[in-house]
C-alpha cells in the first residue's frame, strides 16, 4: 500500500496512477462497504481452512459479476440496501459464530458481493483509467479482506475470540445504521 | 517471517521504481531502459504479467521453465509483428486478448491445482503475443524503435522472472492463500474491465 502511494503521490491524478488511486480510495471511503469487507475477512478466519481463502477469493470474482452488469447498465434493485444487509448478516454470523457448510458461507459472500460489485461498476464507466481504477478497487477491496483475516486470527486465544465476535456485532450494528439510514 | 520482509521489499521496490521511471526521471539511459519498463507502464500488461507470475511461481522451477520459454517466444513473435506491420501495431484488440487471458489464469491461479503444462505454456504464450503488440512504441523508428522493443521483450521477461521467484518464495501456508487471493483479484479486475469494453 505505501508502495503504490509513493507511485500516486509522484504523478498528477489522471493516467494509470491516478486511476488507480481513485479506484483504490472508492471502497475506503464508503463505511459500508469497509465494514462488510472486514466481515468477510473475520469470517473466513472465524471459520478456518477452507473458507480461509475461499470466502477472499469468492467475493472479488463475484463481485465483478456484479460490477460488470453496473457496467452493462444492468439495473439491480436495492443496491444499497443489499450493501446495508451484507454488514448486518456478515457481522451478524460473526457475532453469533456460525459455523455453516462451506458452500453455504461461499453462495451468502457470493450474493452480497454482487451488490457491493454493482454499485462499484456503475461508477467505473467515468473513471480515467478504467483498468487502472478496478485495480485499484479491487486490491482495496482484497485489502481490507486481509484485515479482517488478520484481525480474526484473535479467536485463537479466547480473549481474542470475544474481541472478534464483538466487532461481528459493531459491524452488523453499523449495518442497521446504514439500513434505516442512522448513518 | 524474513521471506515475507524480503519479498514485501523487493515488491515495493518494483512499484515505486514504477512511479518513478514513468516520469523519464532516468535521462540518457536511452530507448532500452524506456522498453524495459513499458510492461509497468501498461494497466493490461500489469495485469497479465502479474497473473502469469503467479501461476508460474505455483509451480516447480522445472515446470515453470517452458511458460517462460513460451512467453519470451510469444513477445519477441508479437515484438516482431507490431514491428513490421502497422495493422498489427494498432490492433484495438490487445487489451482486450491480454485481459481474457489473465482473467483465466487467475482463476487458475485462485484453484491452485496441479496442471498439465500444455496449459500454462499456452497461456503465456498468448499474454506474451498480447505484451509483444503492446510494446509498439509511438514516434519511434530505426535504431530507437528496435532499441525500445528489444528494451519490452527483455523487461517482460525480467518482470515475470522477479514476481515469479516472489511467489515461489511464499513457501507458507498463509503465503499460498495470499497467492490464491491475488490471483482472484487479477480475474475481478479482468471481467469487469472487459464488461467496460464490451460496453464501449
Amino acid at each position: 500500500m505505501l508502495a503504490w502511494a509513493v507511485s500516486v503521490q509522484a504523478h498528477e491524478g489522471d493516467g494509470m496512477v491516478g486511476g488507480f488511486g481513485a479506484g483504490f480510495l472508492h471502497p475506503l471511503l464508503g463505511l459500508d462497504h469497509v465494514v462488510a469487507m472486514v466481515a468477510v475477512g473475520l469470517w473466513g478466519a472465524f471459520l478456518g481452512m477452507p473458507a480461509l481463502w475461499l470466502l477472499p477469493v469468492v467475493f472479488p470474482m463475484v463481485m465483478a459479476v456484479g460490477g460488470a452488469l453496473g457496467v452493462a447498465g444492468v439495473p439491480l434493485p436495492h443496491v444499497e440496501t443489499g450493501i446495508a444487509l451484507s454488514a448486518i448478516a456478515l457481522g451478524g454470523v460473526v457475532a453469533f459464530a456460525v459455523r455453516p457448510p462451506i458452500w453455504v458461507a461461499a453462495v451468502l459472500v457470493g450474493v452480497f458481493a454482487i451488490f457491493h460489485g454493482h454499485a462499484h461498476g456503475t461508477e467505473l464507466p467515468s473513471a480515467a483509467n478504467p483498468i487502472a481504477y478496478s485495480l485499484g478497487f479491487v486490491i482495496a477491496t482484497g485489502l481490507l479482506h486481509l484485515s479482517g483475516i488478520a484481525f480474526g486470527f484473535l479467536t485463537h486465544w479466547r480473549q481474542g475470540m470475544v474481541v472478534v465476535r464483538g466487532l461481528g456485532a459493531v459491524i452488523a450494528a453499523i449495518g442497521f445504521g446504514f439500513l434505516f439510514h442512522l448513518l | 517471517m524474513k521471506t515475507l520482509l524480503k519479498s514485501a521489499l523487493v515488491a515495493a521496490a518494483m512499484l515505486a521504481s514504477a512511479g518513478a521511471w514513468a516520469h523519464g526521471a532516468a535521462p540518457g539511459l536511452g530507448n532500452f531502459v524506456g522498453g524495459f519498463i513499458h510492461p509497468l507502464a501498461e494497466p493490461a500488461q500489469v495485469v497479465a504479467l502479474v497473473a502469469l507470475a503467479l501461476l508460474v511461481g505455483q509451480q516447480t522451477f522445472r515446470r515453470a521453465e517452458p511458460a517462460v520459454w513460451s512467453l519470451g517466444l510469444a513477445t519477441a513473435i508479437g515484438v516482431a509483428a507490431a514491428a513490421l506491420s502497422a495493422r498489427w501495431a494498432g490492433w484495438g484488440g490487445t487489451d482486450a486478448l491480454l485481459l481474457v487471458f489473465a482473467g483465466l489464469t487467475g482463476v487458475l491461479v485462485a484453484v491452485a491445482r496441479p496442471l498439465p503444462v500444455p496449459v500454462y505454456v499456452g497461456l503465456a504464450f498468448m499474454i506474451g503475443i498480447g505484451s509483444g503488440l503492446e510494446s509498439s512504441p509511438e514516434g519511434l523508428r530505426g535504431g530507437a524503435r528496435i532499441g525500445f522493443m528489444a528494451g519490452a521483450l527483455v523487461g517482460t521477461l525480467a518482470w515475470l522472472g522477479d514476481a515469479g521467484l516472489l511467489v515461489q518464495a511464499c513457501h507458507r501456508a498463509w503465503g499460498k492463500v495470499v497467492v490464491r487471493v491475488v490471483g482472484s483479484w487479477m480475474t475481478a479486475c479482468s471481467v469487469i474491465v472487459l464488461a467496460l469494453q464490451l460496453k464501449r
